[in-house]
């Protein structure tokens, strides 16, 4: 084996320049492969690859045999067993070819020609259980790092062939295959030019995740709120992409994206669809309450306890006031502390390994949260509604909004000390404004203005299947009807079965 | 000027425009003003004003259907560029001097049921900036806020009629029509400032998207706050004493003392707050209507003439006073009387002889 140096003075012409250059790059990286397949030098076949990037069972078994006999790079393209093989003399094509696993086989070393043959190592994890989206029934698939893995598993669900992917590269350093996933003939068209559009428009070195496409393509990126879903759920993006929505894939991340959406879909769990309709309604409206719960208990009780102690009876007073006795500081410090030591707790959690996070959290939660109020640095009553409000704020399936909902209580908190209930009745009509303010692809995201006859059959609640008629309107599908049938079941003519 | 369709809302939504330019604080007080002398015979007094407003709904659809466009596009038709631009100028100002002193005795209510000791230019700043960020993003995001406040505060307010009705006295409304006509006719008269506010539909009408569609919704808004300023008016009649009703200044805010739960007592803390939406929704509307009323006549940013309102607004708001607030009161009382019911039916009146002169000419 011998390592090629630099091309010198053969050949001429600007694709001659080029592939010096790209020799000169390829032969500095020490793991790059560059030589003749023969002994003798007058023979055939010069090689290169990244030994890095290539499996050398599949180059050693499927193309170094084929390589022995004189024959045109033609002839070598229809014998060697290896379905991806690009001929090919532009340079620009050939190097990103090698540097994604691709091998080049060359007649001559200075060759334009090149027959590029797809040799690529892909080994990644095997598709595992989704697992920051769990769920206790219904598929237990999770998206992995690979795309093409990822787009098995949706075809896998959609076999059909309006199911388009469209892919490009993405990051100019990063390479990132990104692809667009729709289904021709439900969703519009308009979104899909847009999303295409705007992937195409990113200028950006490295895209190492779908999360950068999504948040540079957002309507709002100044927003807190997520305006597309990221989702390691097959069954998500299944659903989505059936009902009219656009999916966004990337090498290389396991989180999908799903646009546009609405903000109710923040407290929609693909399990709903597994229970009884009457039970899964029962789950989506309790989401939905624990957010607002989450975002308003602490702010409420600082309120509360600074200016309007009024509201509270008398005989609820007595126990509030009672823990509060000990406490030498104002309700807001007391608030702001014990939030900002449970944050603490969850973002520690994360960070460290599952087994000492766990550990951890028994520590954080349990231990210094009884040691405060034995000190009497907070009270008795806040912890709970501390721990409530942490609580539900995990309720919502999408662990991006939950953030949101951790996040957003933080403000209020120093409103309402400032000016009490009315400073947090200002903060909800902010939110309120900026939610009617928000757009998801140009589409409203608030779901419940203006009003939709769609949202009511699966959005706000969920209505059994054969109630379930049309595609949700705010994504403006092409198709509009998802349930062609006419009732469940045909009923016996005579009542009490006679 | 066509108003591009992206920007245009749906018929159905000019219901809670409608329900929301009707509702303001004027709800928290009106039952001891129109009870002042009609007594417990009121209560019809806010029906016949609902009628009225029912007709002037009528005139203002005609009307602008007649111009297709806002009252300025009819100003400017009728009375050609300057005298048109300046009848414009006064409508647009009675639309902020509304919101003003919606805004005056909200902040008076917060100061005296609340916080006395907050300045009122806090208050306003803060009311205002959020309604700087709600126009801004256009007129069906204002139009978002009115159907909010319907859906939050407002159908939750109706269900707290409960508690008072529980223990209501309906024996004090008999014996009915008890009063004289003249003084019916000041209980209608002062009705009609609490429940004006349909006049906002001179600007919006070329935002709504099928405008003939919206008529019936008009009506419909206009209907559900007649019964809803009726039931108010009927609600308060069997609670208190007319001698209680003349001292009480806020009869319903008083009102909601009543409701106790076992978590919960003084309930007006909340009431006063949750009416912070509804407040806001109604001033997004009326500084809506001004600012771009400012922007069509003098050709400005709306940005601009929306900034030099609200910050004339906060400015006023701290340095006004208890004359200023009866003063304002009374003029706007008396504009609104003038410019909507006399003036509008006789520009209408003009306006088509006008057009039939115009064509056959």
């Amino acid at each position: 084996m011998k390592l090629k140096k630099g091309g010198n003075n053969s050949g001429s012409g600007t694709n001659n320049k080029n592939k010096q250059k790209w020799d000169e790059n390829f032969s500095s990286s020490n793991d790059f492969v560059h030589y003749h397949t023969s002994t003798t030098e007058g023979d055939p076949f010069w090689i290169s690859y990244f030994r890095t990037l290539i499996s050398s069972d599949i180059l050693h078994k499927d193309v170094l045999p084929y390589l022995q006999k004189q024959l045109t790079l033609k002839e070598l393209k229809s014998i060697i067993p290896i379905q991806e093989m690009i001929l090919s003399r532009d340079s620009d094509e050939i190097i990103q070819n090698i540097m994604s696993g691709y091998m080049a086989i060359q007649i001559h070393p200075h060759d334009d020609n090149c027959l590029l043959v797809n040799i690529a190592n892909s080994k990644f994890r095997d598709v595992g259980m989704p697992t920051m989206e769990a769920s206790a029934i219904g598929p237990q698939v999770g998206f992995i790092e690979e795309l093409d893995t990822n787009i098995n598993l949706i075809r896998k669900r959609l076999p059909i062939s309006e199911l388009i992917v469209k892919e490009m590269s993405v990051g100019k350093l990063s390479k990132t295959r990104a692809a667009v996933l729709y289904v021709k003939g439900i969703a519009d068209q308009e979104n899909i030019n847009t999303v295409i559009q705007r992937i195409k428009d990113i200028q950006y070195d490295h895209i190492q995740d779908s999360s950068y496409i999504s948040s540079m393509i957002e309507d709002n990126s100044n927003s807190l709120f997520p305006q597309s879903i990221a989702t390691e759920r097959v069954d998500r993006v299944a659903t989505g992409l059936s009902e009219g929505k656009i999916i966004i894939a990337a090498d290389g991340s396991p989180n999908l994206i799903i646009l546009p959406i609405t903000f109710m879909e923040a407290f929609i769990a693909m399990e709903d669809y597994s229970y009884s309709w009457i039970i899964s309604n029962f789950f989506r409206i309790l989401r939905f309450f624990a957010v607002w719960i989450s975002s308003f208990v602490t702010p409420m009780y600082v309120a509360i306890m600074t200016y309007h102690y009024e509201l509270i009876p008398e005989r609820l007073l007595e126990p509030l006031v009672g823990s509060r006795a000990t406490v030498p500081f104002p309700p807001f410090l007391e608030a702001l502390f014990l939030e900002l030591m449970i944050e603490m707790v969850k973002e520690a959690g994360i960070r460290l390994p599952l087994k000492i996070g766990q550990s951890l959290g028994v520590v954080g939660g349990i231990v210094i949260g009884q040691a405060v109020v034995e000190a009497g640095l907070t009270s008795n009553v806040l912890l709970i509604f501390v721990g409530l409000g942490t609580l539900a704020s995990y309720t919502s399936p999408l662990y991006k909004f939950s953030n949101t909902i951790r996040f957003i209580k933080f403000p209020v908190i120093f409103l309402a000390a400032w000016l009490g209930l009315i400073g947090v009745y200002l903060y909800f009509i902010f939110t309120m404004i900026h939610l009617l303010r928000l757009t998801s692809l140009g589409r409203p995201y608030i779901s419940f203005y203006p009003i939709r006859k769609t949202s009511v059959q699966d959005l706000w609640v969920r209505l059994p299947f054969s109630m379930q008629k049309y595609n949700p309107k705010n994504l403006r599908p092409e198709k509009k009807k998802k349930f062609t049938g006419t009732k469940k079941n045909p009923e016996p003519v005579n009542d009490f079965y006679e | 000027m066509k108003v591009s369709i992206r920007h245009q809302v749906s018929p159905y939504l000019v219901f809670f425009i409608i329900y929301n330019s009707q509702v303001g604080v004027g709800i928290l007080s009106f039952q001891r003003t129109i009870a002042e002398k009609a007594g417990y015979d009121a209560w019809m007094g806010v029906l016949a004003a609902g009628c009225l407003v029912q007709v002037l709904i009528w005139v203002m659809y005609k009307l602008l259907g007649k111009a297709n466009g806002d009252i300025i596009d009819v100003h400017t038709a009728t009375f050609g560029k300057l005298l048109g631009k300046f009848l414009s100028l006064f409508i647009v100002i009675y639309y902020a001097l509304a919101s003003l002193s919606v805004m005056l005795e909200f902040i008076e209510i917060i100061q005296v049921w609340m916080f006395s000791a907050v300045p009122s230019w806090v208050i306003s700043a803060l009311i205002l900036m959020l309604v700087y960020y709600c126009i801004s993003g256009g007129f069906r995001i204002v139009v978002g806020l009115s159907f909010l406040s319907f859906i939050f505060p407002q159908i939750l307010i109706l269900v707290l009629y409960m508690f008072p009705l529980k223990i209501a006295q309906f024996s004090n409304l008999l014996p009915i029509m008890n009063h004289s006509f003249m003084d019916m006719l000041d209980s209608i008269k002062s009705s009609m400032y609490t429940i004006a506010g349909t006049e906002a539909l001179l600007m919006f009408y070329p935002f709504i998207r099928n405008p003939d569609e919206s008529r019936k919704f008009a009506h419909l808004g206009v209907l559900f706050t007649t019964l809803l300023y009726t039931i108010s008016s009927i609600v308060s009649f069997t609670f208190y004493s007319e001698e209680q009703l003349k001292t009480t200044i806020w009869p319903e805010l008083s009102l909601t003392k009543i409701i106790k739960f076992s978590y919960l007592e003084r309930f007006e803390y909340l009431y006063i707050s949750m009416y912070l939406v509804i407040v806001t929704a109604l001033i997004s509307l009326l500084l809506w209507c001004s600012s771009r009323g400012l922007k069509k006549i003098f050709n400005m940013k709306q940005k601009y003439a929306l900034l030099i309102i609200s910050l004339g607004s906060v400015l006023i708001c701290q340095l006004a006073n208890e004359q200023f607030d009866a003063m304002l009161d009374k003029y706007i009382t008396q504009m609104n009387l003038y410019a909507f019911y006399v003036y509008i039916p006789l520009l209408l009146l003009y306006f088509t002889l006008f057009k039939r002169g115009n064509q056959s000419g």
